[in-house]
This record gives structure tokens, sequence and C-alpha cells, in this order.
């Protein structure tokens, strides 16, 4: 497979004024037994032309929700709840469902987490993903097919005339993530969502899906997000990176920034906190990981001003009463603390 | 030289697999296949490799969760494999294991103390004993004995993995299986979790088979490390002889691709084509050589065997010799 990779944080930040999509203020709060949870409260990024956004964050931080967010694919009981998300200029919180079915999977598609569950069983691999073009261009069926032999070639699939005519139980868990990327790029979308696309597969099928991923997106210069709670997976694939915390975002800045010169301290702890393949612990007598005391909050209730205040070790009064509010402090780098500049509202 | 604690002889998990409406033997699936291992006393011997390469089966089956078909575990001086009930039930209080999923491993309908307390009723203790116990091994890891009277549902993923080591705690033991005990959780617990460990091997003096997939956390936490592919060893190395230089082709793919934070790691990147073969149906000679880049016809015909470049580094590879000669890096390293 020709590999024209290239160390994507190594490419210069784009602080160019296109953003292809941008997620204004969105909100999306599930309505439980218990009360309301705000598992997405005012998020904000943009996702520019031909680069990958990584969106990185722990369980309940909101990546996940704030991304079907955007293809308004949230299920009850949740629902969005404010905001606007502009793709192209168009909001798609305003447009009708109808004209939402027919921007998915053709202007912006979705690459699923568990190849195992997001591919539909009872279908073989040519219906199924001939359908798209069938559906969304009018194709006919041969025509549809051709295209699907080309992609499952292109995904790195061998023999793709003869795995049109199987089934997803015949593929291995690699094989079905590359018919799940088929499947994103059938009608040449101008951004792909990918969450967690690798957290299923082993560690050296992973790193083939992020070659093919990068690869891929490079060729057809597509925009990316990628949702992952996988730090060193954003560190490979990601231009920018947004950084989430309890359902708020706590920096984005291009990746190098964030590896090299993070300001958030729950970006700084999160980094930290992760052994690294490094020589400095070998050999030393005893070694203790730097932790984040205590746990991410629950939404139900969520703490105070800043969320991530009860963990901090840089927390001051004001932090317990003030929510920060997303300040730019470099080109292309915005950070939500008070310490570091943020102006408070109260909260 | 001190006794190891626990030695592992040539042993084998094979589990037949049945076919068809007539249920017939198809094969065998070798998931444990000829492994042999030893573990100091105080030492974490780490076990790594990619899912279905029968990590975990070997875990269970160095204590006897899962029968073994053949060879040999002696634990304490003891042979494992030929202990009569009583006598195990005996040696199974000092060979203990920490679950990978904490919301599973833990019985929901039973209380934290009754969860812990349960190894002191086995084993014959008095009420007091257990209720002393319970309450010291909650503070030992770092909840206290206020929680002895909650369910697991009351418990933070991290707090429930923290009750599943106080259980394996209990009584005493000398050597615990850790089977992927951080992987079920948010990353900024997972190092708690890990220092906790850490800590305790440290005033217990516990061993510890650390069985993982994160290599990064493997690095940090083992003195020794095995790594297996379809049910074989195929290189063990102290810690950081095993990072400095790997000598195993799979070895060096499996580090490759690993993600790395740092970014001087990023450029280093290689990754190896194919998947894991069926262990229904391995390859002929060495099992990694549809996979291996270096591949010659003698490791398509013959299986090599698991030889000793360096002190304690052992290699199954026909051409180890060239990586050994071939790597600076770890020449330089080692000093």
């Amino acid at each position: 497979m020709p590999s024209t990779l290239v160390c994507a944080s190594d490419a210069p930040a784009m602080n160019t004024a296109d953003p292809l999509l941008e997620v204004r203020d969105l909100k999306v709060h599930f309505f439980t037994r218990d009360g309301v949870v705000r598992a997405v409260d005012g998020v904000d990024y943009s996702v520019n032309r031909a680069e990958t956004l990584g969106i990185v964050g722990e369980s309940g931080s909101g990546k996940t929700v704030s991304s079907l967010a955007m293809l308004r694919l949230v299920p009850p009981p949740a629902r969005t709840m404010g905001g606007q998300v502009l793709f192209e200029g168009e909001d798609l919180l305003a447009h009708t469902p109808k004209q939402m079915a027919a921007l998915r999977g053709r202007r912006i598609a979705m690459i699923f987490q568990n190849p195992a569950t997001s591919l539909n069983p009872i279908y073989s691999v040519g219906a199924q993903l001939s359908e798209i073009l069938m559906w969304h261009e009018k194709a006919s069926r041969r025509q549809a097919e051709e295209r699907v032999v080309e992609l499952l070639g292109l995904v790195g699939i061998s023999d793709p005339g003869a795995r049109l005519r199987q089934f997803p139980h015949e593929l291995s868990g690699g094989m079905k993530q590359r018919v799940g990327i088929a499947r994103a790029l059938m009608c040449n979308p101008s951004l792909v969502l990918a969450d967690e696309p690798t957290t299923a597969l082993d560690v050296t099928i992973q790193a083939q899906i992020l070659e093919l991923l990068a690869d891929l997106q490079a060729r057809f210069r597509m925009s990316m997000v990628l949702v992952t709670h996988d730090m060193g997976v954003v560190a490979r694939m990601a231009t920018r990176i947004t950084v989430m915390y309890a359902g708020r975002v706590c920096e984005t800045a291009d990746a190098g920034t964030i590896f090299s010169a993070p300001q958030h301290p729950y970006t700084r702890a999160l980094l930290d906190s992760m052994p690294r393949i490094d020589q400095s612990y070998s050999g030393s007598a005893r070694k203790t990981l730097p932790t984040i005391a205590g746990r991410p909050p629950n939404l139900l209730n969520p703490p105070p001003g800043c969320r991530f205040h009860d963990r901090c070790p840089e927390a001051m009064p004001e932090c317990r009463k003030m929510m920060p509010v997303e300040t730019t402090i470099a080109p292309g780098h915005s950070v939500s603390c008070l310490r570091r500049g943020s102006t408070g509202v109260a909260a | 030289m001190t006794a190891p604690l626990l030695e592992v002889e040539d042993l084998d998990v094979h589990f037949p697999v049945f076919r068809g409406p007539l249920r017939r033997r198809a094969g065998t699936v070798r998931a444990v296949d000829g492994v042999s291992l030893r573990v100091m006393p105080g030492e974490t011997l780490a076990l790594v490799g990619e899912s279905g390469c029968g990590k975990s089966t070997l875990g269970r089956a160095v204590l006897r969760l899962q029968e073994p078909s053949g060879g040999q575990v002696r634990f304490e001086g003891q042979d494992l494999l030929h202990l009569g009930k009583r006598d195990l039930k005996a040696a199974r209080r000092r060979m203990r294991m920490v679950f990978q999923d904490p919301h599973a491993s833990l019985n929901p309908r039973l209380r934290a103390a009754e969860i812990i307390g349960e190894a002191f009723t086995i084993h014959g203790c008095t009420r007091a004993e257990r209720d002393a116990g319970v309450a010291e091994l909650l503070t030992l890891v770092g909840l206290g004995p206020d929680f002895a009277q909650r369910f697991p549902h009351e418990f933070s993923g991290g707090q429930r993995q923290r009750l599943g080591i106080a259980r394996a705690l209990a009584l005493h033991p000398s050597f615990v299986v850790c089977d992927e005990p951080v992987s079920a959780l948010d990353v900024s617990v997972q190092a708690q979790i890990v220092n906790l460990l850490m800590e305790l091997q440290e005033r217990l003096g516990l061993s510890y088979l650390f069985i993982s997939h994160d290599l990064h956390l493997v690095e940090f936490i083992a003195d020794r490390v095995a790594v297996m592919y379809l049910g074989r060893i195929v290189e063990t190395a102290p810690a950081a002889a095993l990072f400095a230089g790997p000598l195993h082709p799979y070895t060096r793919a499996l580090l490759a691709a690993s993600p790395s934070i740092d970014p001087d790691r990023r450029a280093a990147d290689a990754v190896i084509e194919g998947e894991l073969p069926s262990p229904l149906n391995p390859p002929s000679g060495c099992a990694f050589h549809p996979r291996c880049p270096h591949a010659t016809d003698q490791c398509r015909a013959e299986m090599p065997p698991l030889a000793a470049l360096a002190t304690g580094h052992d290699v199954r590879c026909w051409h180890a010799a060239d990586w050994m000669a071939a790597a600076p890096a770890r020449a330089e390293a080692l000093g």
C-alpha cells in the first residue's frame, strides 16, 4: 500500500479563517428519571478544510455526544438544547429531517467504534455499501458495485470482487473496520467523523488502520474529526486537538502545542499521569505516576464554577464561583481557565 | 540466589473444538503451548501480547482456574498441578487474582465487607478475625472502613478496582495475577491504581504476574517482560533491556505500533502487514513468519527454539543473533 504518510502534527497549524465546520455553544442534555444530565454544556470548536481535529477526553466528557449531535443523531432521552452547527455555512440544527438525511453519509460520513456492530449482519458487504450510492446519487446497482469494488481495493482489502458477496461475520475485526472506512468514503464526503475508530482493535491492527486513515485523508484532502480517549492516537493523527472535560472544552491548540506546552491544568495533569515509553523510568528505585485526585464529576449535579476546580492543583476561590470563558491566549490556542487569563461568568 | 516463587515448565492449555451437527472434533486450539517462565519473590513479570495470544489463559492456568493440559507449575516449592483439593485450597491463600473488569467481577448483591470477608470465612477464620481483616484491607487500599457496608454499585470504577485489590490481598498472598487491572478505567484513574499496586508490592513484598497490552504501562511497572504470540513466548527479557533493544521482529513491531505521546518516538512508526493467524490452524514453522518482514525459508519450515542471547534475554527467532549484532542502541543502553 502506498504510504505517503507525514506526521500530522508536524504540519504547521492552520489559522486560516476557512472553517468547514463550526460548532458554537452546543448544548446536549439527557432528561433522565434522576434529573437533567448536562452532558454537553456550551461547547465550541471548529474544523478547517483538510485537517484532522482530535477531540480527546475521558468517558463522560461529552466528546461522543457532541459529535453525534452534529449529525443530529443523539438518541432520546438526550436532546440538543441549543447552539449552532455551521457546516459549509448552513446551520445543521435548523435543517429539516429530510435535509439531514440527504446530508448524512454524503457530505458528512461517520466511522464507528465497533466494526462488529456497525455493519448489518444480514446483508452482504456489497449490498450495504452499494445501497449508499443508490440512495444518495441514484446510481444503478452495477455502477454502485463498481464503486464499492474500487473503494474496497483502496482501503486495502484483497480480492475486492469476491469480498462483495461476503457477510460481515466472514471478515476479521481489522477487515470489518476497513469496510467501515470504505462505507464512509462512498460519496466522497468533505468531513468524516471517526468515533474511536481503533479502540476495538489490537495494537498492530490499530497501526494499520491509522496509517490508512492518514493516507486517505491526505489523498482526498478530507477533514476529519477524530474522537478518542487515547492521547497516543491523537498525537499520531491530529493537526489540532480539543481537550474536553465534563461536558466542556478545556483547551484547543495545534497538536504540537498540546504536547509540548499544554496550558490547562487538566491537560497537563492528564499528560503527566500517563506512563511514557521513556528511559528515565527504568532503573529508578521507587516510581510513582503523578495522579489527578478524585474522579470526574457527576453531571447530574456538576460542581459550580469551573468543572475541574475540585481536582485542580491550581484552583483558587474564584474557580468555585466563576465559570471560565474560552479565551484565545496565542494564535490558534484557546484555554478555559481563570488562572490562564480567561474571564469568568457567574454560574 | 533465592528460589523462584513461581516456576512454570512447558505448560500447555489446549481446548478441543467441536464442529458440525454430530459435534465431531474439528481440531485443537493450543491457547498456551509449551510456556515456561519464572517469577522471583517481590518481582513483577509482565505478560504482553495482543488479544487471542493466550496471555489471560496462561494467567488463569497458573492459578488452576483453568486446568492445564500438560506441564508443571511449581509455587513456593509445591507442584500445584498434582495437589489434592485440600492442599490446593491452602495454596490458594497465597496466590490470588485481580480481574480486568471491576464491574463484572464483583457480586452486585454482596456488600464490600462480604466480598472481602468471603476469603476469611472459606479459610476458617473467626468472625472477629474477619472483621478486623476487612477493616484493615479497606484502609490498605485507600478506601477506609466506612465503605464496608456499601454495595458495589455505590462505588466508582476506580473504587471498585480498589475493592477488587482488597479482595485479592485478603489472607496475605505472596503472588497476585493482575489481568489487565486498569484497562477498563479512565486514564486519570489508571495512574491512581497503578501507584496503589506498586505501593502495595513494596509494602507487602508481593510478586505480580501483570497481564497487559499497554506497553507504556508495562515499561513503567515491570521488572521483566514476556511477549506472547499465538500461545508461545517469543521474547523474554528484563524490562530495561527489552525496551532499549527489542530483538524479536514481533516485539519490535508491537513497540512501533504502540501510539506514543512522545514526539521523538512518533517518527519511528512502522506498520506490519497482516493479522493474527487462526490459532485453530497455526502457520508452519515460526508462527510469526506470515507477517514477518524478515522471514526466510527456514522460518517457514521450522519452529525456532527460545534461545538465550544475553543474561535473562531469550528470543524465539532464527535470526535473533543478527538482530543482536545490529542493535547499537541496546549495547549503549546496557553498557
